[in-house]
C-alpha cells in the first residue's frame, strides 16, 4: 500500500484496522495516515467507540416455556413411537416363540403325516422351496415390471445368497448342542404357556408338547 | 470443544438431561440470532423453538468437527429468513440480504460533530442500541455474530452461508451506516 493513502482507501481499512486482519505492514500504513489525518482519526475513534458498545448488545431473554416446549415436541413424539415399536417387537416376539413351540411339538406328527421320513430335511425344504419361490416371484418382477427390474434383481440376487442357509442348517440341526437348545427351548415355551393358560384339552399345544 | 462433543454424544444417545442442557446452553444465542434477523421477538420465539427441534431431530447428520454452536446458528438464520419470507414483509433471500446496498456509504458520511456532541451520544447506549436495532436485520446478524458472539470471520460466513469476503465488507459497512447514523443524530441534537 501506498505510503500516501487517500482518506478514502484508509477510512476503508480502519474497521479491518481495529479488527486485527490487516497486515502489519498495512496497518502500519493506515495507522500512520489516521494519526496524520482528523478525519480519519475521528473515523478511527468512532469504529473503536462502536466495537466496545456494539461487545454490550442488548440482549432478548429466551423465552420460559422454550425448552419445555422443545422437549415436548421431541421427546413426546420420541415416546410414543418407542413405546409403539416396543409393544410391537413384543408382540411379535410372543407369536413367533409360540408359533416356534407349536411347529416344533407338532414336527413329528406332521413329518409322517406328509411321508417325510426326516422333519429336519422337510424343514430344510421348505425353506429352501420358500426361498426357490421368492426367487421366481423375483424373476417374474424383473421380467414383467421395468420399473422394479435392479430392485428385483437385488432382491433376487439377495434370496439366491440365501439359499446356502438349508445346507448349512443341516449341517447345525444335527449338532446335539442345537438339539439340546431346541429341547430348552420347547421346555421354556411349555412352562411360559402352563403358566399363562393351562389348559386340560386334549388337542392342546401343552398336551403335544407333552406327548413329545 | 471434547465437552461439546460430549454433550452431543450424550444428545445422541437420547439422554434428557443432555437435551435440556443444550437447549439451555444456546438458547440465549439462538434467539437473539433470530431476533436480529426477524427483528420481532415472537418470531424469534419461534424459529429458536423450530431450531432446537430441528437440530435435536437430525443431530446424527451433524459434524462434530465443526463448532456446534455455528452449526445452530447456520439452522437458526435460514429458519429466521424463512419466517420474514413467510411473514412477505418484503422479499428477501440471503443473496439479496448480502447485496443490498445502501448507496455510498463513504461519501453519505456527513462531517463529524463536534466532541461535546459525540460526548452526549456516548453517553446515551439506549439510543446507541436503538440505532443498532433500526439497521438492516442482516446487518443486526453480523454486528451480533461478531461482537456478542465473538465468532470469527470465517463462522460467521459459515453460519450465514456467505462467503468470507462478503462477511468482511458487510461488516465494514454495518459500521459505516451506524456511524452515518450516530452522526446524523448527533448532528441533528447539536442544532439549536
Amino acid at each position: 500500500m501506498k505510503e500516501n493513502l487517500s482518506c478514502e482507501a484508509c477510512e476503508r481499512e480502519l474497521v479491518a484496522l481495529i479488527e486485527g486482519t490487516l497486515t502489519p505492514s498495512v496497518a502500519r500504513v493506515v495507522e500512520s495516515h489516521a494519526a496524520s489525518c482528523a478525519s480519519c482519526g475521528v473515523a478511527l475513534e468512532d469504529f473503536r467507540r462502536q466495537t466496545l458498545r456494539l461487545r454490550h448488545m442488548p440482549l432478548l431473554p429466551a423465552p420460559a416455556f422454550l425448552e419445555e416446549r422443545v422437549l415436548r415436541e421431541v421427546l413426546g413424539a420420541r415416546g410414543f413411537l418407542t413405546a409403539g415399536w416396543q409393544r410391537f417387537g413384543a408382540a411379535l416376539g410372543v407369536a413367533s416363540f409360540a408359533l416356534t413351540v407349536v411347529l416344533l411339538a407338532n414336527l413329528t406328527r406332521l413329518a409322517n403325516a406328509l411321508g417325510i421320513p426326516d422333519p429336519f430335511v422337510w424343514i430344510v425344504s421348505a425353506i429352501d422351496h420358500s426361498i426357490s419361490a421368492v426367487t421366481a416371484g423375483s424373476k417374474w418382477l424383473a421380467s414383467e415390471i421395468a420399473f422394479y427390474v435392479p430392485l428385483a434383481r437385488q432382491l433376487w440376487l439377495a434370496t439366491q445368497s440365501l439359499r446356502t442357509l438349508p445346507r448349512a442348517a443341516i449341517v447345525l440341526l444335527r449338532t446335539p448342542e442345537v438339539q439340546v437348545a431346541g429341547a430348552l427351548l420347547i421346555t421354556l415355551g411349555f412352562a411360559l404357556y402352563v403358566l399363562l393358560k393351562p389348559s386340560r384339552h386334549e388337542r392342546s399345544v401343552g398336551h403335544v408338547c407333552l406327548s413329545l | 470443544m471434547s465437552e461439546e462433543r460430549d454433550l452431543v454424544r450424550r444428545c445422541l444417545a437420547r439422554e434428557e438431561r443432555a437435551y435440556r442442557e443444550l437447549i439451555r446452553r444456546y438458547q440465549t444465542p439462538v434467539v437473539n440470532l433470530a431476533w436480529r434477523i426477524t427483528g420481532n421477538p415472537e418470531d424469534a420465539a419461534e424459529v429458536a423453538q423450530e431450531t432446537f427441534i430441528r437440530v435435536l431431530r437430525s443431530l446424527h447428520t451433524y459434524d462434530p468437527e465443526r463448532p456446534l454452536k455455528t452449526w445452530l446458528f447456520k439452522i437458526a438464520a435460514n429458519l429466521a429468513l424463512d419466517a420474514i419470507r413467510r411473514r412477505k414483509r418484503r422479499p428477501v433471500s440471503i443473496q439479496d440480504l448480502f447485496d443490498e446496498d445502501e448507496g455510498p456509504l463513504l461519501e453519505a458520511v456527513e462531517p463529524s460533530p463536534g466532541p461535546e456532541a459525540l460526548l452526549q451520544i456516548q453517553r446515551s447506549v439506549e439510543r446507541f442500541d436503538e440505532l443498532v436495532s433500526e439497521m438492516p436485520e442482516h446487518y443486526q446478524a453480523i454486528l451480533y455474530l461478531r461482537y456478542r458472539e465473538d465468532l470469527a470471520y470465517e463462522e460467521i460466513a459459515e453460519a450465514l452461508d456467505i462467503p468470507l469476503g462478503t462477511v468482511k465488507v458487510r461488516l465494514h459497512r454495518a459500521h459505516e451506516i451506524l456511524r452515518r447514523k450516530l452522526t446524523a443524530r448527533g448532528a441533528r441534537g447539536t442544532k439549536p
